[in-house]
């Protein structure tokens, strides 16, 4: 059996919005194995952003626990999060979330250069994932410069750069149209095939479930069903 | 398209860096995101420093010229007396073997002038009246060079040589003398004896300053030593310095060379209520200073709140991404950091400048001058560029910069990711 990348046991988040608790995810036990490329799919409210979420450690469970490459995130604290999510676990957003005032590159270093990476050894790899992305001639270019596409890709070669150990993307292909979000699958695809990342996706859209090896379905917090592709789009 | 650069090996364990060229790239670039925020609160800075550089020089101005003022008059910066002159300024209490002392101090690169002075307290008549004033037996070729009374004469000349004396205008008209007239003078000798002398006055002097003007009397220092039986002795050697600042440390090395016999006061020792209103008048400068770097600090910590505020998103996904609290918030304040930099260079440029040209060409002061004039001062006023100021106020505004720019920052102690990305989409 593969090595496992995640191990989610008895997940249960439980937001507590205006006095009204509301629960996002309730008891979800959930494995995550090195190599996958998992949709998680299901309707708004469904649960998928809060167990990305929980996954990636950008919060913390009303109970239960993650592990990550065999680390429980309950063991953490706010630092060794910070730590664990910069060197294991590579985001892409929406909205992309690139910092406006830095370029391509400069984005990309960014990253590492909260890794200490030296400065010669920051740009190289910059340079290379920019040029193994497609967008090396768009380097120098800041984000307002660049279309949706383009800025995603370069979202995807700052998430992959500290070479993580699980890629995470919420809603990656949201603002993307039909064409860039075939291009952009296909990098996934060959991401995940290629160098073994395993890939997380919360999505809405059936493009990209098609993409995915396996496909696990959310409703009201809980999964639904959870099951292996029976063809790949790429 | 291919993913060769993934085929880098993994790092091993993080090492983090708080400041790189990228970090200090990404805070710059950041403070022009809002152009005009930025140069409103970094011109804040800059012109509160030009106020604070400004305001200070200008005092700074106004007190080298009140001291000048008030020590070229009689006191010089420096005077040597004997070690009880100051508490009993009797006739006894003489600095001896004046001459050679007076030769010797000449000779130092520091003295611009120095002066033997005489003095006793005496009675003064004139034909129908007698007041009682302080009779100054002075050296009128160094008076001149030392004190300014010679150019305060109203009526007649000042002092030559022999028998003769100046008098205060008011004292003059209290014994109803005048130019030509004589006066007796009648005190008691550094022996005990009777010491009179009758002598000319050639001149009334309006020095401003109402005590001198009631009871001072010059004559020359011969014909005093002469009078009150003293020989090659005086009561006060007054020196004025090439450099007035320089007071406190001369006023060290000379009570050194001189010894205990000796002793060297300054002209805040001889002036006290002048370095009083000096120091009072600074004060309320500074509390003035401390209430604008309150008001640059309510500026910038405005600025700040709304940069965390505007920029919550962006912070989300940087702690998303592994950047920690203290990393964000270091990058906050290196950014409060080049905004106080950017407004410091307007102020000290601008301070530097302005100050420079009016330090040059004075600043006239108008009504305010012609009665200054009527007092011997100068119908303008100097700024003399305070280099002090031009470290002390940019280092109260980084500071206060700094301090106003923490308390928002600290927000993103608070910043959950997740939260932070959720709220933004």
């Amino acid at each position: 059996m593969a090595e496992l990348v995640a191990n989610c046991r008895g997940l249960t988040r439980i937001y507590q919005d205006d006095a009204v608790p509301v629960q996002a995810l309730v008891d979800v036990d959930f494995d995550l194995a090195a190599g996958e490329f998992v949709s998680l799919a299901g309707p708004s409210g469904s649960g998928k952003s809060t167990l990305l979420n929980l996954i990636g450690g950008l919060d913390r469970p009303t109970s239960g626990d993650v592990c990550i490459d065999g680390v429980a995130l309950s063991t953490l604290n706010e630092a060794g999060l910070s730590d664990l999510r910069l060197n294991k676990i590579g985001f892409v957003f929406q909205a992309y979330n690139l910092i406006p005032v830095l370029s391509a590159r400069e984005n990309v270093e960014f990253i590492m250069q909260l890794q200490g990476v030296s400065a010669r050894k920051r740009r190289e790899r910059a340079v290379a994932m920019l040029d193994s992305l497609g967008i090396g001639d768009l380097a120098e270019r800041r984000p307002g410069e660049l279309s949706g596409g383009q800025q995603q890709r370069v979202a995807v070669a700052r998430a992959i750069v500290t070479h993580p150990v699980l890629l995470l993307a919420d809603e990656p292909s949201a603002n993307l149209d039909s064409k860039t979000t075939a291009e952009l699958l296909e990098l996934l695809t060959r991401i995940n095939r290629e160098h073994g990342v395993t890939i997380l996706t919360a999505t809405h859209d059936p493009v990209v479930m098609g993409y995915a090896l396996r496909h696990v379905q959310l409703r009201d917090g809980r999964i639904v069903s959870d099951e292996k592709a029976d063809s790949v789009a790429a | 398209m291919s993913t060769e650069a993934l085929a880098v090996p993994r790092p091993g364990v993080a090492r983090r860096s708080a400041f790189t060229p990228i970090t200090v790239a990404l805070a710059w670039r950041n403070l022009w995101r809002s152009r005009r925020r930025t140069w409103l609160t970094a011109g804040g800075v800059g012109f509160s420093i030009f106020i604070m550089v400004f305001a200070w020089s200008m005092q700074v101005g106004t007190f080298s010229l009140m001291i000048d003022n008030a020590t070229s008059l009689i006191s010089g910066h420096l005077q040597i007396q004997h070690r009880s002159f100051a508490d009993d300024p009797g006739l006894r209490n003489t600095v001896r073997d004046a001459s050679s002392l007076l030769a010797e101090l000449e000779l130092h690169p520091e003295i611009e002038a120095v002066a033997l002075r005489a003095q006793a307290f005496a009675l003064v008549s004139g034909d129908e009246r007698t007041f009682g004033a302080q009779v100054m037996g002075v050296d009128p070729i160094r008076e001149r060079r030392l004190s300014s009374l010679p150019d305060r004469i109203v009526s007649g000349r000042y002092l030559a040589t022999g028998r003769e004396a100046i008098i205060g205008a008011t004292l003059a008209v209290n014994l109803a003398v005048g130019v030509g007239d004589e006066v007796v003078v009648l005190g008691s000798g550094k022996d005990g004896g009777i010491a009179a002398m009758a002598i000319e006055i050639v001149g009334v002097f309006d020095s401003g300053i109402i005590d001198l003007d009631r009871s001072l009397l010059q004559v020359e220092l011969r014909a005093f030593q002469e009078a009150f039986d003293l020989t090659d002795e005086g009561h006060v050697l007054a020196l004025r310095l090439t450099d007035f600042e320089r007071t406190d440390a001369l006023k060290v090395a000379l009570q050194q060379r001189l010894g205990e016999g000796l002793s060297v006061r300054s002209w805040s020792e001889l002036m006290p209520e002048l370095e009083q209103m000096v120091g009072l008048k600074q004060a309320g400068t500074e509390i003035f200073f401390v209430l604008l770097a309150l008001l640059v600090t309510f500026s910038v910590f405005n600025t700040f709140a709304m940069t965390v505020f505007e920029r919550s998103r962006e912070f989300g996904m940087l702690l998303a991404v592994g950047m920690r609290p203290g990393q964000i918030m270091l990058q906050l304040q290196l950014e409060a950091a080049l905004m106080c930099l950017l407004g410091v260079a307007l102020g000290v440029g601008m301070s530097v400048l302005v100050v420079s040209l009016m330090a040059r060409t004075g600043i006239p002061l108008g009504d305010v001058g012609e009665l200054l004039r009527q007092y011997h001062m100068p119908d303008r006023l100097y700024p003399s560029l305070a280099h002090g100021v031009l470290v002390a106020a940019p280092v109260l505004m980084f500071v206060s910069i700094q301090l106003a720019a923490a308390i928002p920052t600290l927000r993103v102690r608070h910043m959950q990711p997740a939260t932070e990305l959720r709220a933004a989409a």
